[in-house]
């Protein structure tokens, strides 16, 4: 766990400062670079490290390799558990009724669908049940969750109504970006169902929850 | 420069930049897309019929020359004969006894002649140049069924075809256009798929929009 | 001023108007509950009949490489298959003309109008003819429009622009459009689509036989053997091209196709994508005027090709592959924002997904690069292109460009000035995490914060988060020193 490390710059990225995005992920390379194996419980993170820093570092940039390199061996958490380490129990335990949210990134640039599942499906006194339209997207998006506020909101109400009419106790994503969004919108709404993101239950030892 | 020069240099300038495309083209024209058909004849009819009907129009299969006109005959008979129109020239139509006071030859010479006449039609029998039987998909040309108009005015439009002109695909069907018209392509090719139709009021399927309300194929 | 809008850059007319009003039209779609309900049954519906359909393919994602190559190939030879399409349509007595910009078009047209003496036209479904206000134009010469596509038809007689580009009358309930017929067609009031069709099929029975000039646009142009090709279901658009004794079709260049067996592919493809049918009802290919021996058919055929910024994009290496558009509509019927908001809010011709991407740089980036910002990049548009354009990624290319010659805030673009110095270096990092922790902690115990402009559009209906004590970074930190 490299203590230097800051951020991914996709904020910055997402935004249109392509330009202000470049020394954060330069320095995401000073920091990360020279491990074999990266992983992170963010899809977001993981999708800005695999598939964005070759946009922002082109050929023409002097780290473009190392951003190529890097771009290898970084790893969704689900996707390194079960995909690198072959392991999709992790002995937790968690007694409650879980509905996972595919968040965009993990979901579409990722293809994150199956890891989490069956992470969840492993996990001793849990009950993963399948909301409707899991893979709609939440509604946060970076800026846009303020700009256009409106829509954002809608979007997060409309998953959380899939959530709660799926019978869950939980909505759980690989996501904090999600949940951040979701769970204000559970607090200020008043919407019975808590949100959780899947490390902190892949993490529990409780049997009831 | 005219528009065209300036155009036409615009993109050529544009193009100086080449960009890659992650998909492999492929030089294959043909269909890889669909699983393959049993080309035997009586397989591909039933596809066809099945497609044809899933959408509301009907196939009436007959054995003979005798029953396809007796059927035409059935069909026609329904309305007034100065409303039924066929393709001149329609081999097994022109000339026969059993239909000739059910319906009249489309010999206009004109658009404004065949508006007149079909403006308010009730019947355009048509031949095909293909029945397609993957989409339930009819192939027709300007050329070969007496017009544009006859095939879409009418409220009822009848296509008589023969059993070998049942092709797998479309692109079976495109091959036949190049064989026939490859010197003198006609101004209009359509393939109809079924009687004409909407969904633009809530989604709600309604037959019978424009085009013919009802589509009918009699094949032997 | 609106209360919601007290961002400074929201002051006054500097080519930022069209932000803020698209800014006040989203706030009021997304509040419309009844409109709401009717995308929302009317999309699961499209996308259950997409879902059925994907059954005929063998491989659905195969299918849509292959479409992808294809247009990207054909993309490669515009110029080529442009002058291969104008000479075999050409040889056939077709005039083909080229226009520039929208103004050149309109001339174009209104020269064909003005030598044939046309006081009528009867029109097939085009959004081409939107691009360039075709209607509008052709009004105000006193010449007679009647859109004949039952959807455009509608929204005609409402006066509105379409709402979506393959389903224009999206929007409305049978309700109101029985009360539209009630009130333009005297149509007594009906329960019952099929009534109001046939209504619709009677009134334009006479356009069609009347009118002196129909106009379509297309949805392919094939260079070899030469044709335009017409996707639709209800046979306007057939009746508009072939009985009028003249057909003028106008086209954007990037439609055209090297051959004719690609459409093999292409027209189920359109229909699967668009309206989620095996195979639309017509496929109509139009290749020239009457040809001798023909009965009937117009006495000419004109086929006006559209650049009007086509090859700005095209010059653009990033943004080409938006060119491989077909114009289905599947991006819009994903997307969670146009679901939310619904086709007119955009304000500009093409919606959606896609006309995010292209109309900054069909219109201008500084006047509509927010299109470009009103998404949340969740992707979808791209995962059902059957040409696979990877839409999103072109949006965040737009928000580059924009941003370059206009950021949408000077607050903002300090934050990511200032964001972007903290990034760099642990220290600085450390500090704003702690900032952070305070001013959050601030926030809580003093609501009136909540209020301040960027912070009141996420506190406007949701909670703010109540940090940990420490970061997990601070406890590994900690747990290292002892």
């Amino acid at each position: 766990m490299p203590l230097d490390q800051t951020c991914c710059g996709q904020p910055a990225f997402n935004s249109g400062y392509w330009d202000e995005a470049v020394p954060v992920a330069e320095h995401f390379l000073d920091v990360f670079g020279t491990y074999d194996q990266i992983v992170s419980p963010s899809g977001s993170c993981v999708t800005m490290v695999r598939h964005f820093f070759e946009k922002l570092l082109t050929d023409h940039h002097p780290r473009a390799r190392e951003a190529g390199e890097i771009a290898g061996k970084t790893h969704e958490l689900c996707e390194f558990l079960v995909g690198t380490l072959k392991t999709e129990n992790v002995g937790a335990s968690f007694g409650a009724t879980v509905a996972y949210h595919d968040a965009c990134h993990a979901l579409r640039e990722l293809h994150v669908k199956e890891q989490p599942r069956r992470l969840l499906q492993n996990v001793s006194g849990l009950t993963l049940v399948e909301m409707e339209n899991p893979e709609n997207c939440c509604g946060f998006g970076g800026t846009f969750a303020a700009k256009h506020e409106p829509v954002s909101t809608a979007m997060g109400r409309e998953k959380l109504d899939a959530a709660v009419g799926s019978g869950a106790d939980y909505v759980v994503t690989t996501d904090s970006s999600c949940l951040l969004h979701l769970n204000g919108l559970v607090e200020a709404q008043e919407v019975p169902i808590r949100c959780l993101h899947i490390a902190e239950i892949l993490a529990s030892r409780e049997t009831t929850a | 420069m005219s528009s065209r020069e300036t155009i036409l240099t615009s993109i050529r300038r544009a193009l100086a930049t080449p960009t890659d495309s992650p998909h492999q083209a492929s030089g294959e024209l043909e269909n890889p897309w669909y699983p393959e058909l049993d080309p035997a004849p009586e397989k591909l009819l039933s596809i066809f019929k099945e497609q044809l009907e899933r959408l509301n129009g009907s196939v009436f299969v007959e054995d003979s020359e005798t029953g396809a006109i007796s059927r035409l005959a059935g069909l026609l008979s329904k309305s007034d004969p100065s409303r039924c129109w066929y393709e001149p020239g329609l081999e097994w139509v022109s000339g026969r006894e059993e239909l000739k006071d059910l319906v009249r030859p489309a010999t206009y010479e004109t658009g404004a002649q065949a508006k007149k006449a079909l403006g308010n039609a009730a019947f355009g029998v048509t031949s095909a140049i293909a029945l397609v039987a993957r989409h339930g998909t009819i192939l027709t040309a300007a050329t070969t069924q007496g017009g544009r108009l006859l095939c879409s005015l009418p409220d009822h439009h009848i296509v008589v075809a023969r059993l070998p002109q049942l092709v797998a695909d479309l692109s079976d069907g495109y091959g036949l256009l190049r064989e026939r018209f490859q010197d003198a392509w006609p101004s209009f090719v359509t393939n109809i798929t079924g009687p004409s139709r909407t969904a633009d009021i809530e989604k709600i399927l309604v037959l019978g929009a424009h085009g013919p309300r009802d589509l009918t194929v009699i094949i032997w | 001023m609106p209360s919601y809008c007290r961002d400074p850059r929201f002051q006054g007319d500097d080519g930022l108007s069209e932000a803020r009003d698209f800014l006040t039209r989203e706030r009021e779609k997304a509040s419309d509950q009844d409109l709401k309900g009717i995308l929302r049954r009317t999309l699961t519906n499209h996308h259950l009949a997409v879902e059925r359909n994907e059954a005929h393919w063998i491989d659905w994602q195969v299918a849509r490489s292959l479409a992808a190559s294809w247009k990207h190939d054909a993309i490669s030879r515009l110029d080529s298959l442009l002058e291969e399409l104008e000479t075999n349509l050409t040889a056939r007595g077709t005039v083909v003309h080229w226009a520039s910009n929208a103004d050149e078009a309109l001339d174009i047209i209104d020269t064909v109008v003005r030598e044939n003496g046309v006081q009528s036209v009867i029109k097939g479904k085009s959004m081409t003819t939107e691009e360039i206000g075709l209607n509008e134009h052709l009004e105000a010469g006193a010449v007679e429009v009647v859109e004949s596509d039952l959807g455009e038809f509608i929204i005609q007689l409402r006066g509105e622009k379409p709402f979506h580009i393959i389903t224009p009358a999206m929007h409305l309930t049978k309700s109101d459009i029985s009360a539209l017929f009630e009130e333009k067609l005297d149509v007594p009031h009906t329960d019952d689509a099929e009534t109001l069709t046939r209504a619709a099929r009677a009134h334009m029975r006479s356009r069609f036989l009347q009118a002196d000039m129909g106009i379509t646009g297309a949805n392919f142009a094939i260079a070899n053997p030469g044709l335009i090709s017409i996707t639709e279901n209800e046979g306007n658009g057939i009746l508009s091209a072939s009985a009028p004794r003249i057909h003028l079709a106008i086209m954007g260049i990037e439609k055209v196709l090297p051959q004719l067996e690609q459409l093999a592919l292409f027209l189920p493809l359109l229909s699967h994508s668009g309206t989620g049918q095996f195979l639309s009802c017509y496929n109509s290919f139009f290749g020239g005027p009457r040809q001798t021996g023909e009965r009937d058919g117009p006495e000419q055929f004109h086929l006006v090709l559209l650049d009007n910024g086509r090859t700005g994009i095209l010059a653009d290496p990033e943004q080409r592959e938006s060119l491989q558009c077909i114009r289905c509509g599947a991006c819009l019927n994903a997307c969670p924002i146009f679901r939310n908001i619904g086709g007119h809010a955009y304000g500009v011709t093409y919606q959606g997904p896609i006309g995010s991407v292209i109309s900054p740089n069909l219109l201008g980036v500084k006047e509509f690069g927010h299109l470009s910002f009103a998404s949340s990049l969740c992707g979808k548009c791209a995962e059902v292109c059957p040409v696979r354009i990877n839409i999103h990624h072109h949006l965040l290319e737009n928000r580059r460009n924009l941003v370059k010659i206009s950021p949408p805030s000077t607050l903002e673009r300090h934050g990511f000035r200032g964001y972007s110095r903290t990034m760099v270096s642990a220290t600085r990092y450390r500090m704003a995490v702690r900032f952070a922790r305070l001013g959050l902690g601030m926030i809580q115990r003093v609501p009136f914060l909540k209020r301040f402009g960027p912070i009141q559009k996420w506190t406007a209906s949701r909670t703010l988060p109540v940090p940990a004590r420490t970061s997990f970074l601070e406890q590994v930190a900690e747990e290292r020193k002892s």
